[in-house]
């Protein structure tokens, strides 16, 4: 597996994630998470020389979206109308930006 | 039950968070904040007390593992034991106050809010002169 692609996927289904926020997508959402989760995680556990800060970034982003995967979960029980998509989209946007200085600096790290 | 390593915890986020030398961020829930670390994340919240025929408020610490679950959680309730000499209660709301403020930047606001008044007042005093 490569970190540059795994990070790209990641970033790009943050994007996705936004988007289906906007729409008020709510019941397509829960597998949405799952999968960033899936690729957070394989960032983490692709590169072993990965620095303390990038490990706390990668895992700060993992507990967010569980969180919001748990809170979407529980809206979609009751009323997801309620929903804060500005806030939601405000958190995930800096995620992605912390994301991409992961990203960067791995490219840099391998001269692409 | 005691908490040791929780209390220790505790301290040494509120010191350091204290200190400026840990940066909170927000959350996808408001008045959550969280820190990371490589392997767990620390969140600090609050909630409605939960003794009963009172009204307050209970200040917590939860602590998620590297999937993301929440592996353990106290509340200043819960900590009575450990702080022998200090109240629980007024430490966790410190600790939160602060991982608050560290997450909503209010440091880095109030400075670049100084610096400004600082630089206006300067460009008055100049003008005076040259009156």
């Amino acid at each position: 597996m490569d970190l540059v692609a795994e990070s790209s996927t990641a970033l790009g289904l943050m994007d996705q994630i936004k988007f289906l926020h906007r729409q008020n997508e709510w019941p397509l959402l829960p597998d949405k998470y799952t999968a960033l989760r899936k690729a957070l995680i394989s960032v983490k556990s692709i590169d072993a020389d990965l620095t303390e800060e990038q490990n706390s970034i990668i895992q700060g982003a993992v507990v967010i979206i569980r969180r919001m995967e748990s809170k979407v979960e529980m809206a979609l029980q009751t009323d997801p109308a309620k929903l804060d998509v500005a806030n939601l989209n405000t958190v995930i946007s800096k995620q992605m930006d912390a994301l991409q200085t992961v990203l960067i600096a791995e490219k840099y790290k391998i001269g692409r | 039950m005691p908490h040791p390593k929780m209390k220790a915890i505790i301290d040494i986020l509120q010191r350091r968070t204290m200190d400026d030398k840990l940066v909170w961020e927000e959350t996808e829930e408001e008045g959550f904040y969280q820190i990371a670390f490589p392997r767990y994340a620390v969140r600090v919240s609050k909630r409605p007390t939960k003794v009963s025929g009172t009204t307050g408020t209970d200040y917590l610490v939860s602590i998620y593992n590297t999937e993301g679950k929440l592996i353990d959680e106290v509340s200043d309730l819960d900590m009575q034991e450990d702080y022998t000499d200090s109240d629980p209660y007024y430490m966790m709301k410190e600790l939160y106050d602060n991982a608050r403020r560290s997450a909503m930047g209010v440091q880095t606001a109030l400075g670049d809010i100084l610096k400004n008044l600082e630089e206006s007042g300067e460009k008055e005093e100049d003008s005076g002169d040259r009156e």
